[in-house]
């Protein structure tokens, strides 16, 4: 074959492919144009294959002439496909409209109760101080309720606390302080000692917007050698700021407890009304937090512990109370009723 | 108590002090001031005592009246206009001259005095009536209430208040006063008391506290020291550990009547009810000292003396409020022989009060111990102002001074006709109190408080709450006065009166040294709970005191409250679910579908067999969930609801967020006995986790108790609800339940550890088995336990794949299971796993009658 013939034939079966590939309206029929010419056993490929029969003279001419008809194709059926895919897809993409602002699709999203919020809160700030959880019976004897704490039979604090009793013993009661906790733990671990014991308490009183016959406590206890009265305030006015996240104006003022000695009851300053006088303070301009006191040294001694040796303190808080100052909660049944209502706004 | 801002003047320096700085004080000094009222009018002077000299008709009006009244001895007396009906020349009477403050009585507003002329006759003051001094009408004789307050009426008036011109407001009892409302405090009985308050006052602000400005003795000898008629003279104790000391007295020449004016507005600004000049007199003196003290009614005594003796179970008193009471061995009485007048130290008789017709009376002023009056107090189901403060402890070495005030104002206010015998004092038992002695370290103070308090300080802190301070280095000797002897017995006791006194606000914050190690605390609680409430659950909090006829509870082992508040309080729960049931039930009935709740909390189990030591309860931590409603809510599809297979794959969540090994555990139905035991579980959809490992003998149980976590490898329950109980409960939807012991399965949690990925190649095989019902009823459990135990070391995972029934009722079914083996680092051959799948096909066709289609 002549160098001329053989271009003639190139020349001509490119213009039809091309020609083709043009008139090409979908990617199936391109994909058959692309067997029919550059596949396997394709025209351009089996011109191409017999480039080896012609005259050692024009080969390479003709070879040269091949690539570049290969090229030619090749280019024309990428951009013919890029062209048919885009087209294709913007179809599709058309008949994919919908309303992207309709609500998506839920699972029930899990709150966690207050009272479980407030008391891990409590936890891990002591838990940031050095202090480990430790856990007592509900279902105690008057000795941890009462007895151990200072609070013999004749004390009149023992009538204040109107006590459940139990089928158990005679004195098998249900506790009304997590102070019983801090006897336990000293029972059994040499001081030092750094506990904090959340729990539930019971008392009998009637049911109302502020009081429950059982409730919650967390009580801590700290135990070392030269713990004073200065380190109590100091602890628990760390506590009390990291608690509320801000600088909180607190008092010290005495009270008695019958198992601490000196003893305080720890005031923030009221902030519904910033300790003008309302009705959430009953106008003293001061809440209530937390009981507080250093350890009687009759507890200690009672635990085996040298009151001479060791010292340290106590205190003790109300998780309904806190958690109702702090989510502004009005009802203390709120938290036992459990309304889905309630729950899921924590 | 209610304190009284100006009686608390009468014991100690207030001069310069508001009510509002001593309710602060109190309040930094341990007696909380709860509030602070104000009371009475707003008076001003001058107000004096006059006489009406005489009285002429005005001139110009029918019912007005021109006096003239003296105010000063030996003076002109003033042209005062009046126009009350009652005035006489003659009477004493309260004058408000010009410049004085009285109220006005037809609105209460403040009505200033001036020098004025009066349908032209001049007039220089106003006679006053009791409410134009503030004196609440329910205190003055009835048929004075429109007219001028005769201070001379009834002979009420000692001669000495009565001087011509002396200020009536002293006099008065309603000047404007402040109520401090004071918190008491349990162990101090002394501080129930003006006072005693008074001595805390002092303290407080380093004041000097007040003498005593009466003396019975003198007052005595101007009555002439008269000695009684009555042949009454004896005091008879049967134990001096229920009455240490007793005081009785009798006084005569009474005339009952309302009280002094000064005194019943005192009793009525503290709240207190008045009754008549004696008996508020006695109330007066124990609010003023602390000291209860009791007035018999000396004609209604049979005997010539009293006796404080235990009551026997057969005697009754009807007691002043009217009701009969039964006494019995526990209560400490007052007897007139056999005869009971008073339950001591909680209430008298009603045989022997006083009335309008007593003339003579035995006052009694005693004390009692402080156990026996709060057993009958309590036994009687009585509290009184008396009980409360004989249960606090009275100081035997106070009584008498509070005896003699009050026959001093007995005698003074109650006489007839000025004429009152005041017998002597007639005692039994001691009124000697051992002063106590603490020794204080000034090493101690520092070491407790954080500060040193020097000795001189002590002194002046101590000193005005009556204590002894002696020495001046390291150790101090400090006598305790009786009526703190039960309060302060040691060192700690002063240190916290020292603390208290000084101040906290003068202790300086520090931290605790040294930290100690910290102890890794268990996140089993956290992992499972942010499991849950991954999967959409929320945290309920449940009441543990549950109804008595709560289902499902093992009376056998139930905790039961004995004095419970109410039905609904009256046992300790021994599962969580019923409360979570009613729970759901109460959302559903606000219209709420979709309930999905979990709970943490504790299950109470009386236990048989007391144990060394333990309270003879077992509490066990349980973790459990109700999910009721759609799965998700969405808007593009019906929403399936929640299912069996959704509430257990939960559970199988729970347990692997909790990294337990799902191999240690076993699935099986529910039996007949634990479904009736807990009558809220679907008998034929709950599944029971336990440990795949037989159950030990239970020592704590008899065979007839059936409670499901009695036996000591169950884990938990996952199942539907029983649609009875369902129904009972009112539930609207289908809801499914699951209860762990979370204690139990914390002890199965694995420590987390990478065990790699293995690259050698996995082979995936099916084994489909076919089971007949009416052969052998064979669980996936129990297949996929077989396959386990058959399947060697290689076996990666097994997983259902399918279960095929031709139709619902059809007993025959088949079961495939994907297996997928895999050796960590070698190539397994497919010799080796055909050979592992004829064991398996083997055992299954031999221990479950599993047959395989080939
Ligand atoms: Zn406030």
């Amino acid at each position: 074959m002549e160098a001329q013939e053989f271009e003639a034939k190139i020349t001509a079966l490119v213009a039809s492919a091309l020609s083709a590939i043009d008139n090409t309206a979908d990617l199936d029929s391109l994909e058959n144009l692309r067997v029919q010419y550059l596949g396997r056993e394709g025209e351009l490929t089996i011109m191409l294959r017999g480039l080896s029969t012609l005259d050692k003279a024009i080969r390479p001419k003709a070879g040269q002439l091949g690539n570049q008809a290969k090229l030619q194709i090749e280019q024309a059926h990428d951009g013919k496909r890029s062209h048919l895919y885009d087209s294709t897809l913007n179809q599709r993409l058309a008949t994919e409209i919908i309303d992207v602002t309709t609500p998506g699709t839920r699972c029930l999203s899990g709150h966690i109760h207050p009272l479980s919020q407030i008391s891990n809160e409590i936890i891990s700030i002591f838990y940031s101080m050095g202090f480990t959880v430790a856990d007592g019976p509900e279902v105690e004897t008057d000795y941890y309720n009462f007895d151990a704490l200072n609070t013999p039979a004749s004390h009149p604090a023992r009538d204040e606390q109107d006590t459940f009793y139990t089928n158990i013993g005679p004195s098998s009661l249900l506790r009304s302080q997590t102070s019983t906790v801090q006897i336990r733990v000293m029972e059994n671990t040499k001081p030092p000692l750094r506990i904090i014991a959340p729990g539930r308490v019971y008392r009998n009183e009637e049911v109302n917007a502020r009081k429950y016959p059982l409730f919650h406590q967390v009580e801590g206890l700290l135990i070392d050698k030269d713990v004073n009265f200065g380190q109590l305030k100091g602890t628990l006015s760390a506590f009390i700021q990291a608690l509320f996240k801000k600088p909180v104006k607190i008092r010290f003022r005495p009270d008695f407890f019958p198992f601490t000695e000196p003893s305080a009851e720890l005031d923030s300053e009221c902030p519904f009304c910033s300790g003008k006088g309302c009705k959430t303070c009953g106008g003293r301009g001061w809440l209530e937090l937390l009981g507080c006191g250093m350890v009687d040294p009759n507890v200690l001694k009672g635990v085996g512990i040298d009151p001479e040796e060791w010292s340290g303190f106590a205190f003790g808080m109300g998780l309904e109370r806190l958690a109702m100052l702090k989510y502004d909660i009005n009802d203390i049944r709120n938290f036992y009723t459990n309304d889905m209502r309630f729950l899921e706004q924590f | 108590m209610k304190l009284s801002f100006d009686w608390l003047s009468e014991f100690v320096d207030l001069s310069g002090l508001t009510a509002y700085q001593v309710a602060e004080k109190l309040t930094m000094g341990a007696f909380e001031v709860e509030e602070v009222t104000i009371i009475g009018p707003d008076l001003e002077g001058p107000i004096v005592v006059g006489e009406i000299i005489e009285i002429h008709q005005h001139p110009n009006a029918d019912k007005i009246r021109l006096t003239k009244t003296r105010i000063k001895e030996g003076e002109e007396p003033l042209d005062i206009v009046c126009g009350a009906a009652n005035i006489e020349v003659g009477q004493i009477i309260p004058v408000a001259l010009p410049g004085a403050k009285v109220v006005n009585r037809h609105d209460g507003s403040a009505l200033l005095i001036k020098a004025s002329a009066i349908r032209g006759v001049k007039s220089n003051g106003m006679l006053c009536s009791p409410p134009e001094l503030g004196i609440a009408k329910n205190l003055q004789d009835p048929g004075q209430d429109e007219g001028i307050w005769i201070l001379n009426k009834n002979g009420n008036r000692a001669a000495s208040e009565l001087v011509l011109g002396s200020d009536v407001l002293p006099l008065l009892p309603s000047k404007a006063d402040y109520i401090l409302h004071v918190e008491p405090r349990s162990n101090r009985g002394d501080a129930l008391s003006v006072r005693g308050l008074a001595r805390e006052v002092a303290a407080l602000f380093g004041r000097p506290l007040k003498k005593p400005d009466w003396s019975l003795a003198d007052l005595q000898k101007s009555l002439g020291e008269k000695t009684p008629t009555s042949k009454f003279s004896k005091a008879i104790v049967e134990s001096s550990s229920d009455c240490p000391y007793i005081t009785l007295r009798v006084m005569e020449g009474i005339e009952i009547g309302p009280s002094h004016p000064a005194i019943a507005a005192r009793l009525e600004a503290i709240g207190m009810r008045t009754v008549n000049n004696v008996v508020d007199i006695t109330n007066y003196v124990m609010h003023e000292l602390g000291q209860p003290l009791h007035a018999y009614d000396a004609n209604h005594l049979k005997n010539d003396h009293l006796a404080v003796r235990r009551a026997t179970n057969s005697e009754t008193i009807t007691t002043i409020d009217g009701k009969e009471r039964k006494l019995n061995n526990e209560m400490l009485a007052i007897a007139d022989d056999d005869t009971i007048v008073g339950v001591a130290g909680v209430m008298g008789g009603k045989d022997s009060e006083i009335s309008d017709q007593t003339t003579a009376l035995v006052l009694e002023a005693a004390c009692f111990a402080p156990a026996v009056v709060r057993r009958g107090s309590r036994l009687l189901g009585l509290s009184s102002d008396a009980s409360l403060r004989f249960e606090r402890g009275i100081d035997p070495a106070s009584v008498r001074h509070a005896a003699e005030r009050a026959a001093f104002l007995i005698a003074q206010y109650c006489s007839k006709e000025g004429k009152a015998v005041v017998g002597p004092l007639i005692e039994a038992g001691s009124n000697q109190v051992e002063p106590g002695q603490v020794t204080l370290r000034s090493s101690q103070i520092k070491r407790i408080l954080g500060i040193e308090v020097s000795p001189a300080r002590i002194k002046e802190l101590l000193t005005p709450l009556g204590f002894t301070v002696k020495g001046e280095g390291e150790t101090i000797e400090v006598s305790v006065p009786s009526f703190r002897k039960e309060d302060v017995k040691r060192e700690i006791d002063l240190i916290e009166a020292l603390c208290r006194l000084n101040g906290y606000d003068a202790i300086v914050p520090s931290m605790p040294a040294a930290t100690m190690a910290v102890a890794r605390p268990d996140d089993t609680l956290d992992l499972a709970k942010n499991a849950l409430t991954g999967m959409g659950l929320s945290e309920a909090w449940l009441s543990s005191l549950v109804p008595a006829d709560q289902a499902g509870i093992d009376k056998q082992l139930a905790v039961e409250v004995l004095n419970p508040l109410s039905k609904d309080h009256q046992l300790m729960r021994q599962s969580l679910v019923p409360g979570l049931i009613n729970a759901c039930g109460y959302n559903q009935d606000r219209g709420r579908k979709d309930v999905w709740l979990f709970e943490y909390g504790r299950v109470y189990f009386k236990e048989l067999q007391k144990e060394n030591k333990s309270t003879g309860v077992r509490e066990d931590n349980h973790l459990a969930g109700l999910v009721s409603g759609q799965r998700f809510k969405s808007i593009n599809q019906n929403s399936p609801a929640v299912d069996y297979s959704l509430a257990k794959g939960m559970v199988e969540n729970l347990l692997s967020s909790l990294n337990i090994d799902e191999r240690k555990l076993a699935w099986r139905s529910i039996t007949d006995n634990e479904s009736n035991s807990m009558p809220w579980l679907h008998p034929y959809r709950t599944a029971v986790l336990t440990l795949n490992r037989p159950a030990k003998p239970n020592p704590n149980k008899d065979a007839s108790a059936t409670s499901l976590f009695e036996s000591n490898i169950a884990l938990g329950y996952v199942g539907e609800l029983h649609p009875r109980f369902a129904d009972s409960k009112g539930l609207r939807d289908k809801a499914f339940v699951f209860e762990l012991d979370i204690d139990r399965l914390k002890k199965e949690r694995k420590p987390k550890k990478f065990a790699g990925i293995a690259t050698s190649p996995e082979i995936v095989r099916d084994i489909t088995a076919d089971f007949d019902a009416t052969d052998k009823d064979v669980s996936y459990e129990q297949v996929s336990k077989l396959i386990w135990k058959q399947a060697g070391s290689n076996l990666r995972n097994s997983e259902l794949v399918s279960v095929y029934r031709a139709s619902a009722e059809s007993k025959k079914y088949s079961m495939t299971c994907r297996l997928t083996f895999q050796h960590p680092s070698e190539t397994l051959t497919n010799e080796e796993i055909d050979k592992v799948l004829t064991t398996i096909r083997e055992s299954l066709s031999r221990d479950l009658a599993a047959s395989f289609r080939l």
